[in-house]
């Protein structure tokens, strides 16, 4: 198959948000160029559960009034710790979401920002369409929080509230659920005013992506650890 | 699909590596498929304060300076004698006064290329002072004491690799130096000198241990009790020694 490069505005994620200031701004410019799929190779074991977990959720969701629970398959391809925690996870979405049915609706992989001239990539969660007609998006956590972050982040709501408004333009409600510390916070947001901030937000971080990533210069620090452009970086010629 | 273990270039930081020497399929479980862990410590909120205030405390001013240590704790919501104790314990050994240069909270990488296979170290140093030909970096401790030499600790091979390379492009000599700021230790473990061979050396271990891991194919655990009792896998681990019911709290949820 011929390998046909598709055209694409540069992207920013949620990440790339957080830390404009901070990360390597040759990484930064990287990543935002969309050069990570000619990058070297890096590990992704580390999604195996949460990737699974969120594919068997969709499956469970394919009926807007029922809850199909038998498309929580064990993966017997993972590991027996994998197993256990792929497990504990399925109870906490049955604990959580169980009597909540809802059709899955696909949001795609990026909503492009055609006024900042880029995407916002990035999977805001599960979203469904709920038996009443109206539009509800799972975040989905797997433990792993830092001591005093909130579970509901408020970078991850502006970009699920700008990610989510052609689908959701009107009413919207989120569910954030730790399934393994069994925790759950739900907000509805007033989409007038938090969407407003949110595309005001992003639009002063993608400025700053846009400055430092134009700048370029390679730092070596943390960022360095599971890189992948190392392969040519100045700071380590 | 065929999940990917390790990247191309491996990431190696103190913990992963100290995870490693200790474990293999601990590395496995923390490192590589990043599951979280089912038998948790006591939460290290305390630890990561005081870490914080260090840092404040000589990035505004001294701490030496009583009026200013407390100011930058009362900031901070934290004027307890506790706290004060921790900060006093680092005073006694705070190198400032006779230092020209100091940095704090520095993110520090290490690229290794050939021999193959190429490894990217980092490591997060709590504090650095440059004082009489001296690359001075510390780590401050307020969990328990297990290594009476800095030498000896896994994890301060990773931080010494870094760190040499910094200590010599400044001509330079690397003392590394754990700081427990518990009053109850008496005692600091003696602090690592590692020469020009030294960290040569290290860099070669580094390097066999990355080379190891590429070879892994069943991340065997070591299965002693004495070990697994202390790992926070040891109720899911596939090899434990001391299996029990992992303390995710949704587990208690009927």
């Amino acid at each position: 198959m011929p390998d046909v490069e598709v055209d694409e505005a540069p992207r920013v994620t949620p990440s790339m948000l957080r830390r404009a200031e901070t990360m390597c701004r040759r990484r930064l410019a990287k990543e935002h160029d969309g050069a990570k799929r000619r990058a070297n190779k890096t590990a992704d074991a580390r999604f195996a559960v949460s990737n699974r977990l969120i594919e068997d959720a969709k499956l469970a969701h394919s009926d807007v009034d029922h809850l199909e629970v038998t498309a929580f398959v064990e993966p017997g391809e993972l590991e027996p710790e994998q197993i256990h925690l792929y497990r504990a996870a399925v109870q906490g979405y049955r604990a959580v979401f169980g009597d909540r049915p809802g059709r899955r609706v696909d949001l795609g992989w990026r909503t492009p920002l055609p006024e900042l001239g880029v995407d916002l990539t990035g999977d805001p969660g599960l979203a469904l369409e709920r038996p009443d007609g109206s539009c509800e998006l799972r975040v989905l956590k797997l433990g792993g929080r830092r001591v005093g972050a909130p579970l509901l982040d408020p970078i991850e709501l502006r970009c699920a509230l700008v990610r989510t408004e052609m689908w959701a333009p009107d009413a919207l409600h989120i569910v954030v659920a730790d399934l393994l510390e069994h925790e759950v916070v739900e907000h509805t947001p007033d989409l007038a005013v938090e969407r407003a901030e949110a595309h005001a937000w992003i639009a002063d971080r993608v400025r700053l992506v846009q400055e430092n990533a134009a700048l370029g210069q390679a730092k070596a620090g943390s960022d360095c650890a599971w890189c992948p452009f190392i392969a040519g970086c100045e700071a380590f010629v | 699909m065929k999940r990917r273990l390790l990247a191309d270039i491996v990431g190696v930081t103190p913990s992963s590596f100290e995870n490693f020497t200790r474990c293999g399929r601990r590395f496995f479980l923390a490192d590589l498929l990043g599951v979280p862990v089912s038998d948790p410590g006591p939460p290290n909120d305390q630890g990561m304060f005081v870490h914080e205030m260090l840092c404040r405390i000589h990035e505004t001013g001294s701490c030496a300076d009583d009026a200013h240590v407390r100011d930058v704790l009362t900031l901070h919501g934290d004027e307890s004698d506790h706290m004060r104790t921790l900060i006093r314990q680092h005073e006694h050994r705070c190198p400032a006064a006779a230092s020209t240069r100091d940095a704090h909270e520095q993110e520090l990488a290490r690229f290794h290329r050939l021999p193959p296979p190429m490894f990217m170290a980092t490591a997060r140093i709590d504090a650095i002072w440059i004082h009489d030909g001296l690359l001075d970096a510390r780590d401050y401790k307020t969990g328990g004491l297990w290594h009476t030499r800095v030498a000896d600790v896994p994890a301060a091979r990773v931080q010494a690799f870094v760190l040499g390379a910094a200590a010599a492009k400044r001509g330079l000599r690397l003392r590394l130096r754990y700081e427990y700021l518990q009053p109850e230790i008496d005692e600091d473990p003696e602090p690592w000198e590692p020469d020009a061979d030294d960290l040569v050396f290290v860099e070669e271990e580094l390097r066999s241990a990355v080379e190891h891991m590429k070879e892994q194919v069943d991340w065997t655990g070591v299965a002693e009790a004495d070990v697994c009792v202390r790992c926070p896998y040891r109720s899911i681990c596939r090899d434990s020694a001391a299996p029990g019911e992992p303390s995710w709290p949704v587990l208690a949820v009927t």
